[in-house]
């Protein structure tokens, strides 16, 4: 048998078992999520620590550290955890992997005040051409200069012309094709046919912020976004669309100092904002977009975004920004 | 022939392993051969899929699980590697050296469950998972 890449031998420490410090926590169930959200992770999190061997005594105790519960909170944790353990004796569970996130309110009023206060699309490009140097000709970046800029010959990764691709080939691979629409972010462990999956992800490099403030969905349907933007372009009459808003929330984003590494116009409702994860700060920032409009699929390491590539035949998806 | 110990649906059987197939199976106790190892996310995570059988050794699946080596992952390394018997008896100091190569053709009981997601095209669907590495 051929010896994988990486696979060597290791030292375990047996007497190792019971002593979890809150690092290894954290590792084990990912940061914990912000306060008022963490109740609804409860089960998500039992499920985590059960597949890891802990009974439901154990994993009471370490959600309650998780999650930095005083006592009176117990008897609900004990509640939620013997339901959890209930439904794994009888062999039938729902999102088992606890890869479900509780659902996200989104905050109109919060963006509508970000869109007064940076104004949209109009403010944006003058912000990228004036404080940040973009000239004009950065919309003809081709697929290849961008992806060389971001990523290095070695590097696997995964672009598609469709949605569904999962193919996964090291970076000048994809050099000769042009009509690619879609890549993931984050480079691969390994390749070989059907290898889009989250655990060969190498690490989080990089996360995409998506968005999905549009007037109207894939089927021509309004969306919860519909009420709000036909009423500011009621109110002063100009031609108000969802990348207004959009791009209010990354001048916002700017604002606030987020790791942005490009910008990418989907050529049709949205903009894609690559952020780097160098920092490790992913959970930090990523969370708190969630209520102003960041589509939640970008948690997942292995989700496709846009790629640069302004002479597709199609739909032309074009670079505003680099860093 | 292949020993397994206490499993709570049979102690000895043999094995066909037959091609893998990638069939829904019921919850319950089955007995797991592992049929390749490898190493994913820079080694700190050891990605294994095993062939799993009912007690007349027929292939009735195969299935993935990972197993990380930092502390927070040791308890169910430690499961499997018992259930698996591949635990030595007098470990040195509490160490011992693990070489996940080795682990190939080796046999874990295993407690299956059955869980729903979504699948990519947005549908509901089901798939089996490794809940817990039972005593051999």
């Amino acid at each position: 048998m051929k010896k994988p890449k990486g696979l060597s031998s290791f030292t375990l420490d047996l007497s190792s078992d019971d002593l979890l410090t809150s690092d290894d926590l954290t590792e084990l169930l990912g940061e914990c999520p912000p306060e008022g959200h963490r109740h609804a992770h409860i089960p998500v999190k039992a499920r985590m620590l059960a597949r890891a061997h802990y009974d439901d005594d154990e994993t009471v105790d370490l959600l309650m550290e998780y999650f930095d519960y005083d006592e009176s909170r117990r008897p609900e944790v004990e509640r939620d955890v013997a339901k959890v353990f209930s439904d794994l004796d009888s062999g039938y569970v729902e999102n088992f992997s606890g890869s479900k996130q509780p659902p996200v309110v989104i905050d109109f009023d919060r963006v509508e005040q970000l869109y007064r206060t940076y104004g949209g699309l109009y403010e944006l490009g003058d912000y990228l051409n004036n404080a940040c140097g973009m000239p004009d000709d950065i919309m003809q970046l081709s697929t290849k200069d961008y992806l060389c800029h971001l990523y290095q010959p070695d590097d696997l990764l995964c672009l598609s012309s469709s949605p569904y691709g999962t193919y996964v080939a090291k970076r000048d691979y994809w050099f000769q094709f042009h009509d690619l629409c879609f890549l993931v972010p984050n480079p691969f462990c390994w390749y070989r046919p059907r290898s889009r999956e989250k655990d060969n992800i190498e690490r989080r490099r990089f996360y995409n912020l998506e968005f999905d403030i549009t007037e109207l969905n894939e089927k021509d349907e309004p969306t919860v976004w519909a009420p709000l933007i036909q009423r500011l372009r009621l109110s002063d009459y100009t031609r108000h669309t969802g990348k207004n808003l959009q791009a209010a929330v990354i001048l916002y984003l700017f604002d606030q100092g987020y790791p942005i590494r490009s910008i990418t116009d989907s050529g049709n409702k949205s903009l894609h904002v690559l952020c780097s994860n160098s920092d490790l700060s992913f959970e930090r920032l990523f969370t708190p977009t969630l209520s102003i409009g960041v589509d939640p699929h970008g948690r997942c390491e292995s989700q496709f975004m846009r790629v640069v590539n302004p002479t597709h035949p199609e739909r032309p998806q074009r670079c505003i920004y680099l860093s | 022939m292949l020993n397994i110990g206490k499993s709570k649906r049979s102690t000895t059987f043999t094995l066909d392993l037959t091609d893998a197939l990638d069939e829904l199976i019921d919850p319950g106790t089955y007995a797991a051969i592992v049929s390749a190892v490898e190493a994913i996310r820079d080694d700190t995570k050891i990605l294994v899929t095993f062939h799993v059988a009912d007690e007349t050794g027929e292939i009735l699946t195969t299935i993935n699980d990972s197993f990380s080596k930092t502390p927070s992952g040791s308890r169910k390394l430690k499961h499997f590697l018992a259930s698996a018997q591949l635990l030595p008896a007098d470990p040195k100091d509490n160490k011992i050296v693990i070489d996940p190569n080795a682990w190939v053709g080796a046999t874990a009981v295993v407690n299956i469950i059955v869980t729903d997601y979504t699948n990519r095209a947005g549908e509901p669907a089901q798939k089996n998972e490794i809940l817990s590495y039972e005593k051999a």
